[in-house]
């Protein structure tokens, strides 16, 4: 399998209120053709500063710091904004959480899939028009010859949804970013776009890289499970693996506090405390304020992803604490 | 079985505005809510859940029906006495962040509906200020404190301290957890747990999120456009659904568990709620349902029980297990 998206210890700075912090620290990952990687983990944890900066997109105060974002093969960090531009559009698309802020209001929706064609494939306007067209049907729009001349404003969000989509995969990218793509939506309008993302990864094997923290989306479509807190990765697993067995404590309190619909749970046990700010990530583990098995090592030294059974796990305790 | 706290009877709410149709956007609901216990309302967003909410109120009028709050019918009050009911009847919003006034201290914000109804001295308000925060699981000293120093969480628990300043019998929660994070939600859950098994509070609990609503439920009732189209208890409703809308939204939820997903066939229904301001004849629910006959086109379905053992609005339930929801035995 190639991989066609690659994380290599990733740092991103930001300059915050005349300090810099570091919302994404040594982040590794690997997205290899036809597979769905769910990047998980509650706000403020940078999954979504993760993302930006392998889409090349970070705010103007944050930088990469070190590591390299290996797209297709080549290390994106030494192109100029031109090129990546070039690279990224063949690579990569995305999709965010809100469509009706993405979405330029002032043009049709036909017009914003069909730009691509126009910029990228050199095609003629009326070539174009009909490509997207075509593509806005593949996404699931009923009626795509009217649509395609309608405005964001006059779609529902789960049809906005569809357009982005149609937008983020026009050019055939190897791997589609999908950041909280149902989260703004019904559940009923949810489970039409899983069920056009999963068709899309099995049909054209397109690659997903899911962001989200809605633990239901991500079994639904994750093959693999990457799990953050406080800037790192701490966990990094199959999917299978993780939601039968989490070993990071942060993973098992996240797990003890979804109410689940399949089954009456007496009790949510919920880990104390909320996430830190980025301001005030703490020393050594940056879970141990909140963990209930923390030992002083884990106040003074941080845990590196290891190898515990089948999955990547960032806890100094982590053989112990299975049970 | 006692009289309910709370009894909403055909309850109507149409909202119009100059050059545009009437918007009918609660279209004759029932529902009650018996003291010391929790109704959920679940639906999608525009079905006039929040709507109920505010009616129930009376933040906004209703334009028919009645609303009972322990014998008295709402409706009926002076604002004065209005005023006084809504003491015991109060309401925590789902963002923490625009229902807190930004330039109030938190023990303000607490205190002021007890200075509103002119409970004790100065002296004891600031003292029930602090046991109220201390009661949500903050410290007492955060009432000096500014809204903007706490996190969502913390947030949410200053507005059900709020809440719970002048002694409600009924607390409507509308969306109270949706903006929250995993495990903070969790938190919050089990803090409304633990008040209404204290204080025997009441809760008129309304979500969007079906496992929320079975994790805090005694009764539940499902909206959709303007109407419940089922309503029962929490075990009926999870355990033995009949309207096809209900079973469409339960099949829709995907369980953090990947062995249950990909075993599972799910109904997925196809297109957007229609909009209330143009509501299909008949039942609202046809346009999407794939049971629907001539007849769901001319007749409104009446919420009654015809033999599922809870009222359900269609006219033709039919109990599905929902462990068949998750495994491929459900055709669409």
């Amino acid at each position: 399998m190639n991989p066609v998206l690659e994380l290599n210890e990733l740092t991103v700075e930001l300059s915050h209120a005349g300090q810099i912090v570091r919302p994404v620290e040594d982040v590794s990952m690997t997205i290899e053709e036809g597979k769905v990687v769910a990047l998980i983990g509650e706000s403020g944890s940078g999954k979504t500063m993760t993302a930006l900066a392998a889409m090349g997109l970070l705010p103007e105060s944050a930088h990469v710091a070190s590591g390299a974002v290996i797209v297709d093969g080549t290390d994106v960090a030494g192109l100029s904004n031109k090129e990546r531009r070039r690279l990224r559009a063949g690579t990569m698309g995305m999709v965010f959480q809100d469509p009706l802020s993405a979405l330029n209001p002032v043009y049709s929706v036909g017009w914003q899939i069909a730009e691509q064609f126009r910029v990228h494939e050199n095609m003629s306007r009326s070539e174009a028009n009909e490509r997207a067209v075509g593509l806005l049907r593949s996404v699931g729009i009923p009626d795509p010859e009217r649509r395609s001349g309608e405005y964001p404003h006059q779609l529902s969000g789960g049809m906005r949804q569809r357009v982005m989509i149609a937008i983020a995969i026009a050019l055939h990218p190897k791997v589609l970013i999908a950041d909280e793509p149902t989260t703004a939506l019904d559940v009923t309008v949810q489970a039409q776009i899983l069920e056009l993302l999963d068709e899309l990864r099995h049909k054209q094997g397109m690659a997903i890289w899911l962001i989200t923290h809605d633990l239901g989306v991500v079994a639904s479509l994750a093959d693999e499970v990457i799990l953050m807190y406080a800037g790192r990765a701490v966990e990094s697993a199959s999917a299978d693996r993780y939601f039968s067995k989490p070993r990071h404590p942060y993973g098992q309190a996240l797990r003890a506090s979804v109410p689940r619909l399949s089954q009456e749970i007496d009790d949510l046990h919920p880990v104390a405390g909320t996430p830190p700010p980025v301001t005030a990530f703490p020393s050594g583990c940056r879970f141990h304020p909140r963990c209930p098995y923390a030992i002083d090592r884990c106040r003074t030294e941080v845990p590196l992803l290891r190898s515990v059974d089948d999955a990547l796990v960032a806890c100094h305790r982590a053989e112990e604490i299975h049970g | 079985m006692a009289e309910p706290l709370l009894d909403v009877v055909g309850l109507e709410k149409e909202f119009s505005a100059r050059g545009a149709p009437p918007v009918r956007a609660v279209a004759g609901v029932d529902l009650s809510v018996a003291a010391g216990t929790t109704h959920g309302l679940v639906g999608e967003s525009g079905c006039g859940k929040s709507t109920v909410a505010r009616a129930v109120l009376r933040l906004i009028e209703p334009t028919a029906g009645t609303v009972t709050f322990d014998g008295v019918d709402v409706g009926d009050l002076s604002k004065r006495d209005l005023r006084r009911l809504r003491a015991r009847m109060q309401i925590v919003f789902q963002d923490p962040v625009s229902s807190l006034d930004p330039r109030m201290t938190v023990g303000t914000i607490v205190a002021e509906p007890l200075d509103v109804a002119g409970t004790g001295t100065r002296a004891s308000r600031r003292e029930r200020v602090g046991d109220l925060l201390d009661r949500v699981g903050l410290d007492r000293s955060f009432a000096r404190r500014y809204p903007h120093q706490f996190s969502g969480g913390q947030r949410q628990r200053v507005g059900i301290a709020r809440a719970l300043a002048p002694g409600p019998d009924l607390i409507i929660c509308d969306e109270p957890v949706s903006a929250l994070d995993v495990s903070v939600r969790a938190q919050i859950l089990n803090l409304l747990r633990d008040l209404q098994e204290d204080l025997g509070v009441a809760y008129l609990f309304i979500s969007h999120d079906l496992a929320v609503i079975r994790q805090i439920s005694d009764m539940v009732s499902v909206m959709y456009l303007g109407r419940i189209v089922e309503s029962g208890t929490r075990e009926a409703i999870f355990g033995q659904p009949a309207h096809p809308y209900t079973i469409a939204l339960l099949s829709a939820v995907p369980e953090p568990d990947p062995v249950i997903e990909r075993n599972r066939e799910r109904i997925v229904l196809e297109g957007d709620p229609p909009s209330p301001a143009d509501p299909p004849s008949g039942c609202v629910f046809r346009t999407r349902c794939w049971k629907a006959q001539e007849i769901c086109a001319q007749e409104v379905p009446e919420l009654i029980d015809r033999g599922q053992g809870h009222p359900v609005a269609c006219h033709f339930p039919e109990v599905v297990n929902p462990v068949s929801l998750t495994s491929p035995t459900v055709t669409r």
